[in-house]
C-alpha cells in the first residue's frame, strides 16, 4: 500500500493531535458559589460600586433622596416636638414610592437587559449556574436593593424617633410591633416593585427601552388606575352595571396598590381615592403579592426560554 | 444637493430611525390609555364632564404622557445614534452641527407633539359634550404642542451630557415636577408641566378654567422658550465640541 493511500485513511478517521492545552486542575466551587458570586455582583452593580463615579450617581442620589424626608421629619419632631406628623411610618410609601420606581427604572436594566445586549448569556449558562439560577440570582440582587430603599429610611425614622424621647426604651417596648409591620409591609412593596422592573427590563436587550417600559407601565397603570376609580359614585349613591366595577381600578395601578397594603398593615384610613374605591384592606396584600408572582415568574419564564 | 436637502433627508432619517418598530409600539399603547379612559368615563354616563376632562388633561395627559413620550422621543432621536456609534457617520459629513441639532429635535417634538396632540384630542372629544369639545382640543394641542417643544429640546440636551439622559430626564418629571413642585410652590417656576398647563388654561373654554394652572400665559409662554431656547444652544454647543472618538 502507497503512502498516499495511508494519508487519506488517516484524514478519513480523523485522528487527534494533542495541541498542549491545560486542563483545569483545581477545585470546582460549584453552583451555590456561583450563584453567590452572581447575586453579590449584581448587588454591587446595582449601586455602581465596581463601577464609574458615572454610574454611582444616580442609585446612590436616589437612595439619599428615599431618606430625605424622614430626616426632616426627625429635624422637625427634635425642634417642634410632636405635634406635627406629616411623614409616618404608614404614610411613607406613598412618599418615596416614586423614588422606589425610578430606581427601579435606572437599576433593573443594568441587572435585566446588559447581558442580553453584549450577548454573555452563553458564558453564564455554559457554566454551573443554571438557567434559573441566573434570574433567581438577578431577582435576589434587585430585591435586596429594593429593600435597602424600602426599608432603611423607615427604621431610620423608627430609631430616631426613639431616640428623641426622653425614655427611648419604654418608647421601644411601647411600639414594639412596628418592626415587624415595618418588616413585612416593606417586603411587599419591594416583592412588587422588584417582579415589575426586572419583568420589563428581561424582556428587551436596550437599556432605554427598559427604563421607558418600566416608567411608562408604572405611572400610566397609576393614571389609568386612579381616573377610573375616580368615576366610582360614592358607596351610597345607585351604582350602574359598569360603575359597579369601575372601584376595581384601583388594583391596576401597582403604587395605589401598595399604598393600600401598607395601610392594612399599619391598620390606619386610606386618602380619598382608596376609601372611594372601598375595598377591604386584604385584597390590596393579594394584589401585591399577585404582581410580585406575575413579575417573578416572567422573569424565570424569559431566562428560561432566551436564546443564548 | 441644497441646504434645504440636507435638513430634509435628515429629519426623515431620523424619523425611520428613532420612530421604528418598538420604541413606537409602546408610545402607541401609552396613547391609548387616555382615549380608554374616556370610553369608560362615557360608558360609564359620566357626571360632571368638564371637571373629569380637567383631570384627565392634567392628571394623565400632561403629567405623565407627555413628559414621557418627550423624554422616550428626544433622548432616541440624538442619543440612540450616540449610543449606536452612527453619530459618527453624521458627523463627518459637512452639515453644520446645528442643524443636526435643529432636525433631530423638529423630528422629535413633532412626533410627539402629533401622537399626544391625538390622544388627548380624542378623548376629549369623547368625554366633553360637542359644546365644549372643540374648544378644548385646541386649547390642549396647542399647549401640547408647546410641551413637547420644550420637554424634547431638555432630553436631546441631556443626550449630550449624560449616558443616563432618560431616567435623569424621568427623574427630573417625576420627583421635580410632580414631588416637589406640589410641596414647594416657588419651583413651579422651574416646571415645564406649569408652562403647558398655564398655556392650556388660558385658552381653555371653560372659564376660569379647572386645569389648576399656577402661572399666567405670558410667564409660561416667556419662561417656556427661554428653558427651549437655552437647553437648543447648550445642545448646540455640545455638539460643537463634541468629539467623534468620544463615547459619552
Amino acid at each position: 500500500m502507497s503512502a498516499g493511500g495511508s494519508t487519506d485513511r488517516v484524514g478519513a478517521g480523523g485522528s487527534i493531535y494533542d495541541l498542549g492545552y491545560q486542563r483545569y486542575g483545581g477545585r470546582r466551587l460549584g453552583r451555590a458559589y456561583a450563584f453567590r458570586s452572581l447575586y453579590l455582583h449584581g448587588l454591587a452593580a446595582a449601586f455602581g460600586i465596581g463601577r464609574s463615579t458615572r454610574s454611582k450617581v444616580v442609585p446612590i442620589g436616589l437612595f439619599a433622596i428615599a431618606l430625605v424626608p424622614a430626616l426632616i421629619e426627625l429635624g422637625v419632631t427634635a425642634l417642634a416636638g410632636e405635634a406635627l406628623q406629616p411623614v409616618r411610618l404608614d404614610n411613607y410609601f406613598s412618599l418615596v414610592g416614586t423614588v422606589m420606581v425610578l430606581f427601579g427604572a435606572a437599576v433593573a436594566p443594568e441587572l435585566g437587559s446588559r447581558d442580553q445586549r453584549h450577548h454573555v448569556l452563553s458564558l453564564y449558562f455554559s457554566r454551573a449556574l443554571e438557567r434559573r439560577d441566573y434570574a433567581l440570582a438577578r431577582l435576589a440582587a434587585l430585591l435586596t436593593a429594593m429593600l435597602a430603599i424600602a426599608l432603611i429610611p423607615e427604621f431610620v425614622l423608627y430609631i430616631g424617633t426613639a431616640l428623641i424621647h426622653s425614655d427611648p426604651v419604654s418608647y421601644l417596648v411601647d411600639h414594639a410591633d412596628q418592626p415587624g409591620l415595618i418588616l413585612g409591609s416593606g417586603v411587599l412593596v419591594a416583592l412588587q416593585a422588584t417582579g415589575v422592573a426586572l419583568a420589563i427590563s428581561s424582556l428587551t436587550p436596550r437599556r432605554a427601552y427598559a427604563t421607558g417600559g418600566i416608567v411608562a407601565y408604572w405611572f400610566i397603570a397609576d393614571g389609568l388606575g386612579s381616573l377610573i376609580a375616580s368615576i366610582t359614585p360614592p358607596p351610597d349613591a345607585g351604582a350602574s352595571h359598569i360603575t359597579a366595577w369601575t372601584h376595581l381600578a384601583v388594583l391596576l395601578s401597582p403604587s395605589l396598590v401598595g399604598d393600600g397594603t401598607v395601610r392594612w398593615f399599619f391598620g390606619t384610613a386610606p386618602d380619598e381615592v382608596l376609601a372611594r374605591a372601598d375595598l377591604a384592606g386584604w385584597v390590596y396584600v393579594a394584589a401585591a403579592v399577585v404582581y410580585a408572582a406575575v413579575g417573578i415568574a416572567t422573569v424565570l419564564r424569559r431566562f428560561g426560554r432566551i436564546a443564548a | 444637493m441644497g441646504r434645504h436637502g440636507v435638513f430634509r433627508q435628515l429629519a426623515v432619517l431620523t424619523a425611520r430611525q428613532a420612530l421604528g418598530r418598538r420604541r413606537m409600539l409602546v408610545a402607541l399603547l401609552a396613547a391609548a390609555v387616555p382615549v380608554l379612559v374616556a370610553l369608560v368615563y362615557r360608558l360609564a354616563g359620566g357626571q360632571d364632564p368638564e371637571l373629569f376632562a380637567s383631570d384627565l388633561l392634567n392628571g394623565i395627559v400632561v403629567t405623565t404622557l407627555l413628559p414621557l413620550v418627550a423624554l422616550i422621543f428626544g433622548t432616541s432621536v440624538l442619543g440612540g445614534e450616540i449610543e449606536d456609534g452612527t453619530i459618527v457617520y453624521l458627523l463627518v459629513r459637512p452639515v453644520a452641527r446645528r442643524e443636526i441639532v435643529a432636525a433631530k429635535l423638529l423630528v422629535g417634538a413633532a412626533a410627539t407633539a402629533i401622537l399626544v396632540g391625538i390622544s388627548a384630542a380624542l378623548a376629549l372629544l369623547i368625554s366633553l359634550p360637542p359644546s365644549l369639545g372643540p374648544g378644548m382640543v385646541m386649547a390642549s394641542s396647542v399647549a401640547i404642542a408647546w410641551g413637547a417643544l420644550i420637554y424634547t429640546a431638555i432630553a436631546v440636551a441631556l443626550t449630550l451630557v449624560t449616558g443616563h439622559a432618560l431616567i435623569v430626564g424621568l427623574i427630573y418629571v417625576y420627583l421635580w415636577e410632580g414631588v416637589i413642585a406640589g410641596l414647594f410652590a416657588g419651583t413651579r417656576l422651574a416646571s415645564v408641566h406649569q408652562y403647558v398647563l398655564g398655556v392650556a388654561a388660558a385658552l381653555d373654554p371653560t372659564q376660569p378654567s379647572l386645569l389648576q394652572a399656577h402661572l399666567s400665559a405670558a410667564s409660561s409662554v416667556g419662561l417656556g422658550l427661554l428653558v427651549a431656547a437655552a437647553a437648543t444652544v447648550f445642545a448646540v454647543w455640545r455638539l460643537a465640541g463634541f468629539e467623534v472618538a468620544e463615547r459619552p
